[in-house]
């Protein structure tokens, strides 16, 4: 059960990622809820996260493309998710994500998901920016070349 | 054998905000790695963790906050980062947890770490950082909650 529950965790972030409407209602479940914990904000049910996703301000058919519309900042196209890991065990899974916005920050997305009945039910979101390595601390630390990877 | 992976983690908890170093030794193996994938940095060895714990008071910069009534030459701390283990998922030898973490300076931040044990310690941890976060306006229709305002992002 639970390779078959890493299956559809992994298909869940994959669909995300397309923004793949048909396999997110496959695979959430009717009392779906996703929590992001560092906005407070809470998405309720299949038919809010499926909204929240068509209306994101980043057309999907502009994949890839980098440009600005209009008089305010808005992505036209797809932030770039790559997946970094996947870690858990029987319900409940951890997914780790690299995306780059348009704006070319670089964000990694974490994302806790819990399994039930065999579909996405419950699911926390982090998104935690790269940053600049403090000196204070050089002494003790390596460097990786790829901040993100 | 089956760890108790939430009584390690509070106990890591519990040792971190009462400054309690010495502990550390006991819950990471002495190879242990700790990595920082959003600075690319990695700290490997228990000798390496344990000196960036603690000597992290003495860089926090903006949130220093210094006692009224304590006279010493070097900096004192009113409070220290006050963490709670806010979720905490794992079997095995593999787990998540989520921290909730208040600065000195006020600022709130997520502190989310996936963790993979050797016998009943950490061996290899990757740790994230994430802000508190202003809720996107495009996401009002759609969410519930009394969304809380800090920086931007996502």
């Amino acid at each position: 059960m639970a390779s078959d529950h890493r299956a559809i965790f992994e298909r869940y972030m994959a669909a995300l990622n397309r923004r793949d409407v048909a396999s997110l209602t496959e695979l959430l479940h009717p009392d779906f809820e996703d929590f992001y914990p560092q906005s407070g904000e809470l998405t309720r049910g299949p038919t809010n996260l499926l909204a929240l996703i068509a209306n994101y301000p980043g057309a999907y058919e502009d994949l890839g493309r980098d440009r600005v519309i209009g008089g305010e900042d808005r992505y036209v196209s797809t932030a770039m998710f790559t997946v970094l890991r996947v870690e858990g065990s029987d319900d409940v899974f951890t997914g780790v994500q690299r995306a780059r916005y348009p704006d070319g920050s670089l964000w990694i997305i974490l994302l806790i998901a819990e399994l039930k009945d065999g579909l996405i039910h419950r699911t926390q979101s982090f998104w935690a920016p790269t940053f600049e390595p403090p000196a204070w601390r050089a002494q003790w630390v390596e460097l990786r070349g790829d901040p993100g990877a | 054998m089956s760890i108790d992976h939430r009584s390690l983690i509070d106990t890591l908890v519990d040792a971190i905000n009462r400054a309690d170093w010495e502990i550390l030794d006991r819950l990471y193996t002495v190879d242990t790695v700790m990595e920082y994938p959003q600075s690319g940095e990695v700290f490997r060895g228990i000798a390496n963790v344990r000196a960036t714990f603690e000597q992290y008071r003495g860089d926090l910069g903006g949130g220093r906050v210094q006692t009224e009534n304590v006279i010493s030459e070097r900096p004192q701390y009113a409070i220290t980062p006050m963490y709670t283990a806010v979720a905490v998922e794992g079997s095995g030898t593999r787990g998540t947890v989520a921290l909730r973490a208040t600065y000195p300076d006020g600022s709130l931040w997520w502190v989310v770490t996936l963790y993979e044990l050797t016998g009943n310690r950490i061996s290899h941890a990757t740790v994230f950082f994430g802000p508190a976060l202003e809720a996107a306006e495009g996401r009002a229709p759609y969410r519930e909650g009394s969304p809380r305002g800090a920086a931007t992002a996502s």
